[in-house]
């Protein structure tokens, strides 16, 4: 049976949150929720390089984004051509694809970008956390996803990283928290679900124009 | 920022759609749809390899995936590799390639002709009587040729345990001449548009039956993307690409095929 218009619902208004980070973005795969206010759905695509700790989101500069986070980005579409030197290109800028980026109306619509990295930082630092320590290792991090705002994409957010079988995760998770603030970036201290209502709550206003 | 929270209604069966291939499948993107049968929630993920072809990139010695489509199914959890056996659960590839194989005999016609037989539209029936008639056989064998590493690797990602593979046939080009060699200007003025749609049907069936005869089913919304046998010109998107009207088109036929 061949499908039909009849029997098939199309969602003019959807938003994808890419997932990106280690191997714990996994979890957010697939994910898809309708906000029913808003007639949005919103669905979850992970790209995920396991064992990415929080130092490789930069280059070794520590002025432009890691190779492999662009790779990332770029491989899932949220960028485009990106050179050398690591400046890339949006792909709604680009007037060849501008327009499939936009809803059904013809209005741009923004990807929303979630990351988690860390869990591999806290496993290093051990049991016992150093809140200088941990500021070294994830400031890297903190400071691609404030480049990646000051780019163009306003809505970035950082998870907290898994507590289970890590002491640290704790206090690791607030100096996180406390760093991802200061930058303006969002943070998300929840898991699976109850993550993604917490950031569909604090999209900005606006983000769908 | 907003405070109000609005109610969020999970979707409990989803399924992704990958969509890998050349620039056409930037269209596809973002596209959700539930089928209302089963009450899946279906979403179109795109993947684009960009100047990618199968006839220059593939390992053919050792028939194995060449690298540049194996990164891209392992960056997406989709093969097995450093991610191990987190693997998305059941997901759905629509491979779209056919451009570049079907440029290729296209040109190999060079100043000549063809007669297709029992064309069924009146595009395809028109002959050139300035042009060198040559067998129709002969057309057929080039496109095989052109056709080979494509379903080669078609094979080994069926073989590889995804269930659900489909192939997209290369959809109609845009009928004006000016408007088409705006876009591909590497095939100037040595095609005519009767030759582009008749090398096109050639490659459409050819594809689709060799893609069965692997278990590979194909995605051929050329008749709804047509009319008389020409490009609805509702459908065109930048004289290269088809839109999102069309992409739709694609999807609800996959999503019907669907067991």
């Amino acid at each position: 049976m061949n499908g039909t218009r009849e029997s098939i619902e199309w969602f003019s208004r959807h938003r994808v949150i890419y997932c990106f980070g280690d191997e714990n973005v996994l979890a957010f795969n697939g994910l898809a929720c309708e906000d029913v206010d808003d007639a949005i759905v919103y669905s979850c695509r992970s790209e995920a390089i396991p064992g990415l700790r929080a130092a490789a989101a930069l280059d070794e500069t520590g002025t432009a984004l890691s190779r492999g986070l662009l790779t990332s980005l770029a491989g899932q579409s949220v960028i485009q051509h990106v050179y050398p030197n690591g400046a890339f290109e949006l792909l709604w800028n680009i007037a060849q694809h501008a327009g499939n980026f936009a809803v059904g109306s013809g209005q741009q619509i923004l990807p929303v970008l979630l990351f988690h990295l860390g869990t591999h930082d806290c496993e290093d630092l051990g049991a016992t956390v150093d809140e200088a320590r941990v500021s070294e290792a994830v400031i890297p991090y903190v400071k691609a996803l404030q480049m990646l705002k000051e780019r163009g994409f306003p809505e970035v957010f950082a998870c907290s990283i898994l507590p289970q079988d890590l002491e640290a995760a704790k206090p690791f998770n607030a100096v996180l928290s406390r760093l991802m603030g200061a930058a303006g970036v969002g943070f998300i201290d929840a898991r699976g679900r109850e993550a993604i209502e917490s950031l569909l709550a604090r999209l900005q206003v606006g983000t769908v124009a | 920022l907003s405070a109000a929270i609005s109610p969020v209604r999970w979707m409990d069966r989803t399924r992704s759609i990958y969509c890998i291939g050349d620039s056409n499948v930037i269209s596809y993107d973002r596209l959700a749809a539930r089928d209302l049968r089963s009450g899946t929630f279906y979403s179109c993920r795109s993947i684009h390899l960009r100047r990618f072809f199968y006839s220059e990139e593939m390992d053919p010695i050792h028939a194995k995936f060449h690298q540049r489509m194996w990164s891209a199914l392992e960056r997406n959890s989709l093969a097995d590799g450093p991610l191990g056996s987190k693997t998305v659960y059941d997901p759905i590839l629509l491979i779209v390639f056919s451009l570049g194989y079907w440029a290729g005999p296209l040109l190999e016609l060079h100043e000549n002709d063809f007669i297709i037989p029992e064309a069924p539209t009146p595009i395809l029936t028109s002959v050139d009587p300035e042009k060198e008639l040559i067998p129709y056989g002969l057309v057929v064998e080039r496109v095989k040729v052109h056709l080979k590493p494509y379903i080669d690797e078609l094979s080994q990602l069926r073989n590889g345990g995804f269930r659900d593979v489909f192939v997209l046939a290369m959809h109609p080009p845009h009928p004006d001449d000016d408007a088409f060699f705006s876009v591909f200007p590497a095939m100037g003025k040595k095609t005519a548009v009767t030759a582009r749609y008749k090398v096109l049907h050639v490659f459409n069936s050819l594809l689709r039956m060799q893609a069965a005869e692997i278990g590979i089913d194909s995605i051929d919304p050329f008749d709804r993307l047509t009319i008389d046998g020409v490009l609805d010109p509702k459908f065109n998107l930048d004289n290269a690409h088809l839109n999102r009207a069309a992409a739709r088109i694609s999807i609800e036929t996959l999503i019907g095929r669907l067991r």
